[in-house]
This record gives structure tokens, C-alpha cells and sequence, in this order.
């Protein structure tokens, strides 16, 4: 009995000291850690004092503007007053859009710029000229602005006069716009980011000339670049000759006509005869993208235009230019992706490498700090525009789309005002409950099936001018472009896939306008999301289990659902174990094993919170535990939805950071706004 | 001492208006082996299915030992005809015990098993064919004779008095064939059975095994009786459209084929 | 009995309680054997709570699951096997009384057409037996209750429910619920986890379970074809009709909570027919324990063998395909 006893205790003790030391390990980690923080606050320390030191020895900055002019600085510019829209983008995409304190008068217009940029104070153009006392108000250190034309060299002299100093540029190609951008770097202190901009710039230069280099001399197409504007009011026409714009046909290996006859000119007038007797392979026709439109409109109707060779071989071009949406072709680090889109237009054979439309999301991502994704721009024929779908590929529709086939985006189209272009609609449409509310006209728009199977001949019917669709079946996509129909493809997995979506289709139908404004309703809501849960450590953000059709098929890491947990600051317990799914059928122990702290029920399941808090064998998880099982109010992840989904969610992950918000009235007025329904209607 | 069967005016067809069985009728008398003969097609096969009611008749009546068989139950019915199919067909295949005793069924209720008794018939039944030796056997690896006998052995679980055999020579060889035959003699002469009923194609065969002969022909008895009477060239001629010889054989006579009519 | 045989019916009947115990102690939430242990323990009031999440998972989820597919397994294989000897059709099982559409037909229509609320397994039952009807009606009304009539009919049903059921997908309102459609036609015994469906299933299941063993004998006579079963005393229409209205009520009570679960009827009597003949009085008892056996197997499969669950009735299918071309190599010589 003793020794039973003895050998007990000894057990007893063995197990106590194992205890003891997992105890001990397990707290290890966290002791070095701390030790590890106190070493980098006092690097942190350091390198400020050295920075201190620094700015005391360094005196002087020292660069040369555009006309060879010394500019000298005591310290990086502060207080910058820009005068046109593709410096206020270099400015911008050096990351100093906050030293920009005044702004030319048409800056406001370019729409790539922060807006924070395009509030700022307006103080003239260089075209008409500017109100010098207010610049000086506005005590600029800098004031950077072309030189060479309208009112330039005047404005010069006064800030001058003024001891303003003035860093002035006028591009001939890329070359001067690098050391432009390096100039502005070296008087903004961005240097670095300045050399990046540049390798960006100067890298796809050199591929843009290597390919030109290989075109044969027979092969050198002469074009003529026509202003859009000067087109449309008749008469003399205006021609690009020795300009960035003009010159940028060299750099793609064609022959720009107006600049072998007028090589002086900048931007020389011509008379349509004159046009007529240079009879160009190709003609390019810039401005504004809605200019450029209509320009190519008129084109089309205007009879004498079709004498000329170009138009009868369909080589007349739109190029979107300038700072609104799908402008490609400016001054500034947008002038290398216009030459690109001149490239790909005029030699699609030559240029299959260039990607112009991931170029521009690239550039303005990584530099501008927006993102306006490739959907969002096009290119343009004489008759057809080419966008690019959801899948990346590029397809070629009319110009002006009148007659769609829906199968997928139909209730976005209803926030774009665009039912009125459907001609054919999913099957599915007119259950779908924001569009049958806000839109009961939808049931008499015809079916031709849905986006699982279509009635090919009576898809054929309805002559549609391209079909929207989602690949789920690749057959149903090659049966419908068999038929000579543009099809669209569209996936969605993403917030930025939504927003890609409501761009494409802003273009397709020429809602831009619409399509800007919804997602800056979208991102004003997520993005007062963020900025809550930004604050929360990993380790207290709110683990979230998303539950599909049955309680057991959940959302895996793949797809917009588990994208908006993540926006919404939470964690998505299911996405570690299965990133690249979207629906996962799992074993009800893996629930217990995530233990999430919250679940939410797709709304289209036939079931409740209430199957799972009584069934008992959900105790074992705390979020039916703690009662926090909610279904979501609505089912909108592809469309206008999405960012009350993410705000709804995360009001329920972290209720105390909402206090006195309510959900419903926010989601009432934004349903209102783009639907012309209350979410209330739907909702529930 | 009344006959355990009589047929009167069995009138049957598997379509209107065409009848296969025109009025047939015959008596099985107590003791003997009675035959019924005639070619393929004479209605031999629809006439057995009759007497053990898996068909109804149009007209007439079967009467098993002195009662009316319409008004006996199936279940009493199966004790008194055990019916040996000329072939079976079992998908699943059984141990011959098994199979046996299946032959039990109308002494059991539809929730019945069947217990020792049930063994012991069957084992009884076993030994009277002489194959006791193959009951552990599987009645799928059984030869043709074998499984023949089985048959029979299962027919004889039911305890009947009356044993309704469908061809029970076809598909033997000869060993076997007279084996059957053999053996329906002794269950006769031991009074296992009261009556034995077997179809027949075959004259010949019918003149060695036969006591009593029921010739059918286009549905209709055209003669019964003793083989002797009955199978004579001149019916048999008509029947079959075949010349027949009678043969002296052992004190009796046998009909043999020879070619056929009118060549 | 021979001594092999007797064998494999010992081992068929004890692997049963084997297995389902075993597959107490199976999953993906890590539990060390003696958790599991505890959890039975205090089930059984021998012992102190080991957790609330240990319980729920052994107490509530595994057990109520394990049992569920027993059920499911013991229902599919008994009437399997009672369909093939009473059809002489080694080829068929409750598919042929047409279940399996009836009751997928039923589902679909309340996936796709009614409130939320609504219980579907009650309109999967519903149309299932409805299904049957049909079958009966042409069988028994048309044909007289032979097997070919039975047959037959349930190749027509079967089409035309199949077909129902394709409309109801065609017309389904939205493309979610045809996805709930698809995945409840494949199947899921974890949605029967629950005791209170345990509970219902074991009484839409046992008594017929019961009566078809009762029947066992009878179900030899109706396998050698009417005229034999009828010199037998045997009414064959008249049973072939009970056996069926047992059959289809097994399949449907199952099939209505879990989902379509193919192979398991046919596969399962032809494992017990090897290893124990035809004799149906072994034939449908050991399918009661082969099957309960092969179903917890193969739903133990599905819960754990990739890291998502699996869908059973894909399982099934999977599994029983090969399996059968196995079995008709091997036993080729049993039936015929």
C-alpha cells in the first residue's frame, strides 16, 4: 500500500516539473521579445539624431530646370504651387502631393490626382494667365510650370521678379520628361522615388524603342495626329508636328508627315485638301476621350473624309488624351504609356508584348496611389473600342453600345442607369429582389437563358451588340462568340474586382461618370471602415467563419466574402486551411477546431442562427456560445452592396468602435441614392 | 377408389379468340404414372400450369382428390401437387439443403422460418432421390441430373400426393434420364406419392415409364388410356405427322420413330 | 452452417459495434483516445464533464453522426438485398422503386420554390413515396405485379423524375439555390448529426427493418420466380408488394435526411453473398451489420480523409464501383 502510494507522488512530482517547464518555454518567447523591442527604439533613436545632424551640415540644393536655369533651394520645397496637371502629377507620383499649396486653373479637371490636390486654391492658367498676388499669398518656395507658350515666359519674369523661384519644363519626348521628373525630385527631396519613377519610365522606353528599331523601312506607316478639337469645329484642321505628341510617332517606328513637311511648327493648321494630298496610311485623332468620340462620329458621317486612304483601310485611331477617365496620352509620367497605346494601335503585330492598360494600373497603383484598374480604359477604332474583361482579355465591341445581353451584372446596370441598353437579361434577373423593386420593367425585357445555359438562336434574336456573362461553362462563351457577339467576361473575387467590374462597365455603356462616383461612394464607406479597425493588433481582431448553403459548407480563403472579413478587420478562420476556395464542404469538428468567434449565415440559406443555438453540439463553438450568430442582412457582393456588407460586418465584429452609428439609416440612404430603393425594402 | 385428379373441359388461351387448350381433359389414376403427350406446341406446359393455378382457365374444372381445386387454398394446394419445373432458373444460388426446404413453404405463414422438422423433411426427401451426399453442395455447381433430382427432392419436401413434373426428361442424357424415371417408379411403388403427372414429348420413353396416357393434340385429349391403346401408329401418325413402328421389346411393345408421314 | 462461413457472419456481426466504437475516436478535432474515453464515461455517468467542446464533439457530433450512418447503412443494404433476390436481379436496388428521384425531385422543389422555413427532408419523403406510388400503380395496376412490370415501371419513374427533376433545376428562381440543389443530391450525413433526426430516422427504419428479417425466408421462395413461389403456396404479387412498400419506406426515410447515397444496396448484399451464400435468412441479417459497418467506414472516410469532407454519395459511388467489378470477378459463380 505504502509503496502504491510512494510511486504515485513520484508520478505526481515528474509531472508537475513537466508542467513546470512547458510552462516555462511557452513564456520564453514573449521575454525575448520585449528585449527585442527596447534594441530597435534605441536604433530608431540614433538614426534621428543623425538626421538632425545631417540637415545641419547639408546647405544648399542645386538643379537646372528645362531651360538650363540654376535653381538653387536651402531646403526641399515646402510650399509648391503647380501651374498645370501633369506637374501636379509628377508632384503627385513623387509622393509630395501635400506640398502642393495652389494649383492652375484646369488642374482641378485631372481626375487621376488626389483629390486633396484638386481643392487647392485655383490661381490662373498659363493660357490666361495668373493672379500673381495671390500666388505670392500663398508664400510658395516653388512654382513649377511649362515654358515656351501662351502666357509662359510672361508669368516667368513677374515670380522672378518676385524672387519665386520657378522650375519651368516643355517636353519634346521622353528624355526631357526623365530630367524633368529628376529635376523635381532633386527640389522636392524625392529622389529616390524619382530614380523609380524614372526606371519605370525609361525601362519600357527602351523596350517601346528596341521593338521600333526592328520595324522595316517598308513597313513605316505615315500618320498624321489631328486634334479632336480642331476637327469637330471644322475648318482648319490642327496637326501635331515638333511636340512630345508629335514626336511620339518616331518613337514607335512610324513617320509623322506634318513633321517632315513643318519641322519648325509646334502645332501647325492645315486645310483638309492638304490632308488630302499627304493621303496618310493612318490617322490618329487626339483629345479629350469624349472629343475624341465625337471627332470619330463625325468622321463616319462627314463624306469627304472617306476619300482618304486611311479611312478606307479602317486606320483611323482614337487616342484618349489629357486627365479625365481613360485619357492616356499626356504630359508627365502618363506620356510613356501614350506612346505604348500609339505603339499597340498603329503595329498590334509588332507590340504583342505591350501591355499599355496594365501599364497605366501599375503606374497609377504603385505611383499615384490610386486605383483605376484596366478596365477602365479603352482603345479606340473608328468603329470599335477594345476593353478588357474581367479574365484579362481583351475584346473589341461597338463604340456606342445600344443593344446588351445581361447575364450577370444586371443589378449594377441598374445603378448605372443602364437597364434601358439591355436588350436580354439572365433568366434569373427578375428574382432578383433589388432589380424586380427597383426596376419592374425587368420582366419585360426577354431571356435567353442564363449564364448556365443560353438559347443560342434565341440569344441570335435579340441581335445584341455583346453579351456580359459569367464563363462558368467555357462552351456556353465559344457558342456565343461563334455567333460573331462580343462577350464579356466577368469573375469577381475581390472588393478591387467589384470596383473593376463598375469600371468596365461605367465604359462599356459610357457611364464613367456614374461608375466614378459609385465607387467613391463604395470607397468613402470601406474606407471609413479601415480607418476604425486599423488600430486593432492582430491578435484581438475578430476570427469570422462565413457559412454557405448548409451549416457546414463555409468560405474558404478564395472569393469576395472572405476579401470583405478582411476589410471588415476581420480574420477568416477557414482561409488559412483552404486559400484558393471559395465553398468548402467541411467536417463539422473543424468548426470546433477554428472556434471562430462569430458566424455569418449567407442570406439566400434556408436556415437561421436559431438551427444552430439549439442544436446543442454547437455550444462547443463560442460564437453560437456567446450568441453572436447573425444573418447577413443581404445578399449584394457583386454589386453596390458590397461595402454595406463590410460595414455591417464589421459593426458586428466590433460593436464598441460604431457606437451611434446606425446601419440601417447609412444603408437606407445609399440604397436610395443608387438603386432608388431603401436597403429596408430588401433587406432582412 | 376415386382418381387423385381429374381435368374436365379446360379451355385456355394467351389471347382472345385463340385457344390453346380446347376442352382438354383427363384423368390421373391413383398408383400410376400418368403421361401427357404430345409435340411441342400441344398446350402440355399450359395444362400443368392449370392444374397448379398459376393460370386460370377460361372454362372447366380440375378436381384434386374429390375437391373442386378452385375452392382449395394455394397453401393447401401445395400439399397436395408438388410441381418439378422443367427448368429452373435460380439467380442466387442456394445449398441444396436450402433449396430443399424451400419446399416447406405451405407448412409455414408468411413470417415463418423454417426449423428441424422442416430439416428433416427435407433431409428425408434427400434420401428417397439417393443424393443425400450433395447437400452441402451449392445447387449452381449441381450437374443437370443432379440438379433434377433436387428438384424433385424439393417437390417431395412438400409431402404431396400428387407429383406434377414439366419434362422431366429433357436435357438428360441417358443415364440420367433413366435414373428420373426410375425413381418416379419407386416413389410410386412405395406409395410416397399417390400420383405422379409428367408431361412428355417423347412416345417412346412414355411406352417404358407410362402406366396411363393422355394424348393432347391442338389443345383437345384425342386419346387416353393405357400406353398399349393409345399409342398406336395410326394416333401418333396424326399427332405428330410421324411413322411409327411397334416393337416387340421384354413381352410388351415400344413405338419407334422412323420417318416422317407420307414420304 | 460451414465453418467458414460461420466465420465471416461472426466477424461481419462483431465489427459492427467495433467500428462504430472506433469511429467515436475519429475526426478532425484533436481528441487523445482517452478524452474520448471520458466523454463515454461520463455519458454513462461514470465520470466528471472532460469539457464542454470534447462532449459536444464525441457526445453530439460523432455519436449521433456514427449512428446516423449505421442507420443509413442498415436501411440501404436491407432493402438492397431484399429488392435483388425479390427481383431476381442481382442489378437493382432502391433506385429501381425510383427513391433515390423521387426524393432528389422532392428536395430540389423545396430548395428552389419554398419559404426557407420549410422542412425539406418532408417534401423529399413525400415525393419519394410518391415516386413508389407511381411505381406501384403501373406495376401492380398495369402489369400485375410481375418483375418485369416492376421493373419497367421503375425505369419509366425513375425517367420521369429524373426529368422533374432537371425542370426544377432549369426553373430554379437563382443559381444559389441550384447550387443547394446539387449539393443536397450528393449527399451528406452530417446533417442527420443531430439526435433528435437519429431519433426519427430509427423509427421510420426499425420496424421495417424488423418485418423484412421476419420476412427473410419468404424472400428465398420469391427469388425463384412466380411459378415456382406460386406451387410453393407462395401469393408472390402479394408479398412482392410488402417487400416493395418496406423497401421504398427504408430508402425513404433515409435518403430524405441525408441525400442521394448510391452503390451502398447493391454493394453490400453482394459482399454478404460472398462470404456467406445467398441464403437470404443470412443475406438480410448480416446486410443489417455489413452495412451499418460499411456505411460508418465509409462516412469515416469522408470526415477525414482530405481536409474538406467529402460528399458520401460521390464516396459511395466511388467506392462501389470498382469495388463491384472486384465482387463480379470474384463471385461470378454464385449467381447467374
Amino acid at each position: 500500500m505504502d509503496r502504491a502510494v510512494a510511486v504515485l507522488v513520484a508520478i505526481a512530482v515528474v509531472l508537475a516539473a513537466i508542467a513546470g517547464y512547458l510552462a516555462y518555454v511557452h513564456q520564453a518567447p514573449a521575454v525575448r521579445t520585449v528585449t527585442v523591442t527596447s534594441t530597435v527604439t534605441v536604433t530608431q533613436k540614433a538614426t534621428r539624431t543623425l538626421t538632425k545632424t545631417m540637415t545641419k551640415t547639408v546647405h544648399l540644393i542645386v538643379a537646372y530646370d528645362g531651360r538650363g536655369v540654376k535653381i538653387v533651394l536651402k531646403r526641399p520645397a515646402r510650399r509648391v504651387v503647380v501651374l498645370t496637371s501633369y506637374w501636379a502629377e509628377v508632384v503627385t507620383a513623387l509622393g509630395r502631393a501635400d506640398t502642393i499649396v495652389g494649383i492652375g486653373k484646369y488642374v482641378k479637371y485631372d481626375q487621376y490626382l488626389p483629390e486633396s490636390v484638386r481643392s487647392k486654391p485655383s490661381v490662373g492658367s498659363e493660357f490666361s494667365g495668373v493672379n500673381i498676388e495671390e500666388i505670392a499669398a500663398l508664400k510658395p518656395d516653388l512654382v513649377i510650370m511649362d515654358y515656351g507658350w501662351g502666357k509662359c515666359s510672361e508669368i516667368i519674369k513677374r515670380l522672378e521678379s518676385l524672387h519665386i523661384p520657378v522650375a519651368a519644363f516643355f517636353i519634346r519626348g521622353v528624355g526631357d520628361e526623365v530630367k524633368a521628373i529628376r529635376t523635381i525630385g532633386v527640389l522636392l527631396g524625392a529622389e529616390d522615388r524619382a530614380e523609380k519613377l524614372i526606371e519605370f519610365i525609361e525601362s519600357r522606353y527602351q523596350v517601346l524603342r528596341g521593338i521600333a528599331s526592328r520595324i522595316p523601312a517598308g513597313k513605316r506607316l505615315h500618320v498624321v495626329m489631328v486634334d479632336a478639337y480642331s476637327l469637330l469645329r471644322g475648318g482648319e484642321i490642327t496637326v501635331y508636328s515638333n511636340t512630345s505628341w508629335g514626336r511620339s510617332l518616331l518613337d514607335v517606328g512610324a513617320v509623322n508627315i506634318a513633321l517632315e513637311k513643318m519641322p519648325k511648327s509646334k502645332w501647325p493648321k492645315i486645310d483638309f485638301e492638304t490632308l488630302l494630298s499627304w493621303n496618310p496610311d493612318a490617322i490618329l485623332v487626339a483629345g479629350s476621350p469624349s472629343t475624341v468620340q465625337k471627332a470619330l462620329d463625325k468622321i463616319i458621317s462627314d463624306e469627304k473624309w472617306h476619300a482618304l486612304k486611311a479611312y478606307r483601310e479602317g486606320r483611323i485611331y482614337g487616342v484618349p488624351c489629357w486627365g479625365s477617365i481613360g485619357g492616356v496620352l499626356d504630359w508627365g509620367p502618363r506620356d510613356i504609356i501614350g506612346r505604348e497605346y500609339i505603339a499597340s494601335i498603329l503595329y498590334p503585330e509588332y507590340y504583342k508584348s505591350i501591355d499599355w492598360r496594365r501599364d497605366m494600373e501599375t503606374l497609377l497603383t504603385r505611383f499615384y496611389g490610386v486605383f483605376i484598374p484596366e478596365q477602365a480604359f479603352a482603345s479606340y477604332g473608328l468603329r470599335w473600342m477594345e476593353v478588357v474583361d474581367l479574365l484579362g482579355d481583351h475584346v473589341r465591341i461597338p463604340r456606342h453600345v445600344e443593344r446588351v445581353v445581361d447575364f450577370i451584372s444586371y443589378q449594377l446596370d441598374v445603378a448605372l442607369h443602364a437597364m434601358d441598353k439591355l436588350v436580354g437579361i439572365s433568366k434569373y434577373a427578375k428574382y432578383n429582389p433589388v432589380v424586380s423593386k427597383a426596376y419592374p420593367n425587368v420582366t419585360k425585357i426577354p431571356s435567353p437563358g442564363s449564364s448556365f445555359s443560353v438559347n443560342i438562336e434565341a440569344l441570335a434574336a435579340l441581335k445584341p451588340q455583346l453579351v456580359i456573362i459569367w464563363p462558368w461553362k467555357k462552351s456556353v462563351v465559344e457558342e456565343i462568340e461563334r455567333l460573331g457577339i462580343p462577350v464579356i467576361k466577368v469573375d469577381v473575387k475581390s472588393y478591387m474586382g467589384v470596383k473593376r467590374l463598375i469600371w468596365l462597365l461605367g465604359l462599356i455603356y459610357g457611364r464613367l461618370d456614374r461608375a466614378e462616383k459609385l465607387i467613391h461612394d463604395m470607397d468613402s464607406i470601406v474606407g471609413m471602415v479601415e480607418k476604425r479597425v486599423a488600430g486593432i493588433p492582430a491578435s484581438r481582431r475578430v476570427r469570422v467563419l462565413y457559412l454557405w448553403s448548409s451549416p457546414t459548407t463555409v468560405q474558404g480563403g478564395n472569393g469576395t466574402v472572405n476579401d470583405f472579413i478582411v476589410l471588415a478587420g476581420g480574420v477568416n478562420v477557414a482561409a488559412g486551411q483552404y486559400p484558393d476556395k471559395a465553398y468548402v464542404h467541411v467536417d463539422f469538428e473543424q468548426i470546433v477546431r477554428w472556434n471562430p468567434d462569430l458566424i455569418v449565415i449567407w442570406w439566400w440559406a434556408r436556415y437561421g442562427p436559431e438551427k444552430l443555438l439549439k442544436d446543442p453540439k454547437w455550444r462547443a463553438v463560442r460564437a453560437v456560445e456567446e450568441g453572436r450568430v447573425y444573418k447577413e442582412p443581404f445578399y449584394d457582393h457583386w454589386g453596390v452592396g458590397c461595402s454595406l456588407f463590410i460595414l455591417w460586418l464589421s459593426m458586428k465584429m466590433y460593436p464598441q468602435l460604431y457606437k451611434g452609428l446606425d446601419f440601417m439609416k447609412i444603408a437606407d440612404k445609399y440604397y436610395e441614392e443608387w438603386y432608388g430603393i431603401p436597403y429596408s425594402a430588401v433587406a432582412g | 377408389m376415386t382418381s387423385p385428379l381429374v381435368a374436365e373441359g379446360l379451355e385456355y388461351g394467351y389471347a382472345a379468340g385463340r385457344p390453346v387448350l380446347a376442352g382438354a381433359g383427363f384423368t390421373a389414376p391413383s398408383g400410376m404414372l400418368t403421361c401427357i403427350l404430345g409435340p411441342n406446341g400441344a398446350g402440355k406446359t399450359t395444362l400443368l400450369r392449370i392444374i397448379l393455378r398459376i393460370l386460370e382457365p377460361w372454362r372447366g374444372r380440375v378436381t384434386i382428390c374429390g375437391r373442386d381445386w378452385r375452392t382449395i387454398p394455394r397453401k393447401m394446394l401445395a400439399r397436395l401437387v408438388g410441381y418439378v419445373p422443367q427448368s429452373t432458373q435460380t439467380v442466387f444460388s442456394y445449398r441444396v439443403i436450402d433449396y430443399i426446404m424451400m419446399g416447406r413453404a405451405p407448412y409455414h405463414g408468411v413470417l415463418g422460418v423454417p426449423g428441424r422438422r422442416d430439416e428433416e423433411a427435407a433431409r428425408k426427401a434427400a434420401r428417397l432421390l439417393g443424393i443425400e451426399e450433395l447437400l452441402d453442395r451449392e445447387v449452381t455447381e449441381l450437374s443437370g441430373g443432379q440438379e433434377r433430382l433436387a428438384v424433385i427432392a424439393r417437390a417431395l419436401a412438400q409431402e404431396p400426393r400428387i407429383l406434377v413434373l414439366d419434362e422431366p426428361t429433357a436435357h438428360l442424357d441417358v443415364a440420367n434420364r433413366i435414373r428420373v424415371m426410375e425413381t418416379l417408379k419407386t416413389l410410386l411403388s412405395r406409395r410416397i406419392i399417390e400420383a405422379a403427372i409428367a408431361t412428355m414429348h417423347d412416345p417412346t420413353t412414355a411406352c417404358l415409364y407410362c402406366d396411363h396416357t393422355a394424348i393432347l393434340h391442338k389443345g383437345r385429349v384425342v386419346a387416353e388410356g393405357p400406353p398399349d391403346e393409345t399409342l398406336t401408329p395410326r394416333i401418333l401418325a396424326r399427332v405428330y405427322g410421324v411413322e411409327f413402328r411397334r416393337v416387340p421389346l421384354d413381352g410388351r411393345e415400344v413405338v419407334i420413330p422412323l420417318r416422317l408421314h407420307g414420304r | 452452417m460451414s465453418p467458414r462461413r460461420g466465420l465471416a457472419g461472426f466477424l461481419t456481426v462483431a465489427s459492427t459495434p467495433l467500428v462504430i466504437l472506433l469511429s467515436l475516436f475519429l475526426g478532425r478535432y484533436p481528441l487523445p483516445p482517452g478524452r474520448v474515453l471520458d466523454c463515454l464515461a461520463y455519458a454513462l455517468h461514470l465520470s466528471h464533464s472532460p469539457g464542454e467542446a470534447a462532449l459536444a464533439i464525441v457526445l453530439l457530433y460523432r455519436a449521433p453522426r456514427v449512428v446516423a450512418a449505421a442507420v443509413t447503412g442498415v436501411a440501404l443494404s436491407v432493402s438492397g438485398a431484399a429488392l435483388q433476390s425479390m427481383l431476381r436481379n442481382p442489378l437493382v436496388d432502391t433506385y429501381i422503386l425510383s427513391i433515390a428521384a423521387g426524393a432528389g425531385f422532392g428536395a430540389a422543389l423545396a430548395l428552389a420554390f419554398l419559404p426557407p422555413g420549410f422542412p425539406v427532408e418532408l417534401l423529399a419523403f413525400a415525393m419519394a413515396l410518391a415516386a413508389f406510388f407511381t411505381v406501384l400503380a403501373i406495376a401492380w395496376g398495369w402489369g400485375g405485379g410481375s418483375i418485369i412490370a416492376l421493373v419497367l415501371s421503375g425505369v419509366i419513374v425513375n425517367a420521369f423524375f429524373s426529368a422533374m427533376l432537371s425542370l426544377v433545376k432549369y426553373f430554379a428562381p437563382n443559381p444559389h439555390k441550384l447550387a443547394s440543389i446539387v449539393y443536397w443530391l450528393m449527399g451528406d450525413i452530417g446533417q442527420a448529426a443531430y439526435w433528435p433526426i437519429v431519433a426519427r430516422m430509427l423509427a421510420l427504419t426499425l420496424p421495417a427493418t424488423l418485418i423484412l428479417l421476419a420476412l427473410r425466408w419468404r424472400l428465398n421462395l420469391l427469388s425463384l420466380g412466380d411459378e415456382e413461389a406460386m406451387a410453393l403456396g407462395v401469393n408472390p404479387a402479394r408479398e412482392r408488394l410488402i417487400v416493395a412498400v418496406l423497401c421504398a419506406l427504408l430508402a425513404a426515410a433515409v435518403t430524405s435526411y441525408t441525400g442521394i447515397i448510391g452503390w451502398v444496396g447493391l454493394i453490400v448484399p453482394h459482399i454478404v453473398r460472398l462470404a456467406t451464400g445467398s441464403d437470404n435468412r443470412r443475406v438480410i441479417l448480416y446486410s443489417v451489420f455489413a452495412g451499418a459497418t460499411y456505411m460508418v467506414l465509409a462516412d469515416d472516410l469522408a470526415r477525414t480523409l482530405l481536409p474538406e469532407e467529402l460528399p458520401i454519395g460521390v464516396l459511395t459511388t466511388l467506392m462501389g464501383a470498382p469495388l463491384f467489378i472486384y465482387l463480379l470477378r470474384r463471385a461470378g459463380r454464385v449467381w447467374r
